[in-house]
């Protein structure tokens, strides 16, 4: 932590106030778009000398991109999104309330916070259900479709 | 006849609100003695919680494996974290304030200080997002009772 005690060496560095300590980011809490606690910060992300994200240790190990911060403060870091990879292990209904399954994994084709489908298990042995992200209702606390399921 | 379903269909099955949140088990179902009509269902919320009974006109659905509630109960809201827009924690909620079936108000209990603790009263248009936490507007000014 810089304070006006601390010497600096820097020609670029003008105004010490601006600038911030990484070791306070860690162990700030992560929260997402709909107040989720997502983690708390692990570590920082560096690229050259540039910060371009946080890992973020919650159920999951996530790897935050500084794209889907939307603000920092001392206590926490607000996301911008809801992350996906946090639909993994929530349950699915269909919108007439059948129980579906589980989802176990994401079709994604980038590291981007979006999906294709959800890949979904009835039990652990199951053939895996694929389905669409436009058959996607409410995807908070658990996953609700728009549609009713029909098993083919 | 496929309309037609009975207690078999509704007793024992799990309660959604429509955040996907299982709320817990369907474990009686109420009926006006009069009019002959399901007037609304008691739902077990687990262990140590009390009951909550839902009217009929917040049931969205009969479903299959579960039934399908369409508004939040707004006694999941108490104890919720309450954060700033910028994620300082003002403190966690302890009560809720109802127009009608509407939030009007939410009585939020300070983090600050371990022996007094401060009320803050918070007006529903004052909040953004109620998901894990509630997250308040932009430019929210802390006001204290």
């Amino acid at each position: 932590m810089l304070t006006k005690r601390t010497k600096i060496l820097s020609s670029k560095i003008t105004n010490q106030t601006i600038l911030v300590g990484a070791r306070s980011f860690l162990g700030r809490k992560v929260f997402s778009k709909s107040g989720n606690k997502v983690g708390r910060v692990k570590d920082l992300i560096l690229k050259k000398d540039k910060l371009v994200g946080f890992l973020v240790k919650g159920k999951k190990k996530i790897f935050i991109d500084m794209e889907y911060v939307a603000s920092d403060s001392e206590k926490a870091i607000m996301l911008s999104t809801d992350p996906v990879i946090d639909f993994i292990g929530k349950q699915v209904f269909d919108s007439e309330g059948k129980k579906i399954g589980k989802v176990t994994d994401l079709d994604r084709k980038t590291n981007a916070n979006n999906f294709n489908a959800l890949i979904v298990k009835h039990k652990f042995y199951s053939r895996p259900i694929i389905i669409p992200k436009k058959d996607v209702d409410v995807s908070q606390e658990n996953i609700i479709l728009n549609k009713k399921f029909e098993k083919k | 006849m496929t309309d037609i379903i009975t207690t078999d269909d509704i007793l024992g099955k799990e309660a959604v609100d429509p955040t996907g949140q299982v709320l817990g088990t369907v474990v009686k179902l109420h009926v006006n003695k009069l009019t002959k009509e399901i007037v609304g269902l008691t739902i077990d919320l687990g262990f140590m919680k009390p009951d909550l009974f839902v009217g009929t006109e917040f049931i969205k659905q009969f479903g299959v494996d579960a039934i399908l509630l369409s508004r939040v109960p707004t006694d999941k809201l108490k104890g919720l974290d309450v954060l700033t827009f910028e994620g300082q924690e003002i403190g966690t909620v302890n009560k809720v304030i109802l127009f009608r079936t509407n939030i009007k108000e939410i009585i939020v209990t300070s983090k600050e200080g371990f022996f007094t603790k401060e009320h803050i009263h918070i007006a529903a248009n004052q909040i953004d997002k109620i998901g894990g936490s509630i997250i308040l507007k932009k430019g929210y000014k802390l006001k204290k009772y």
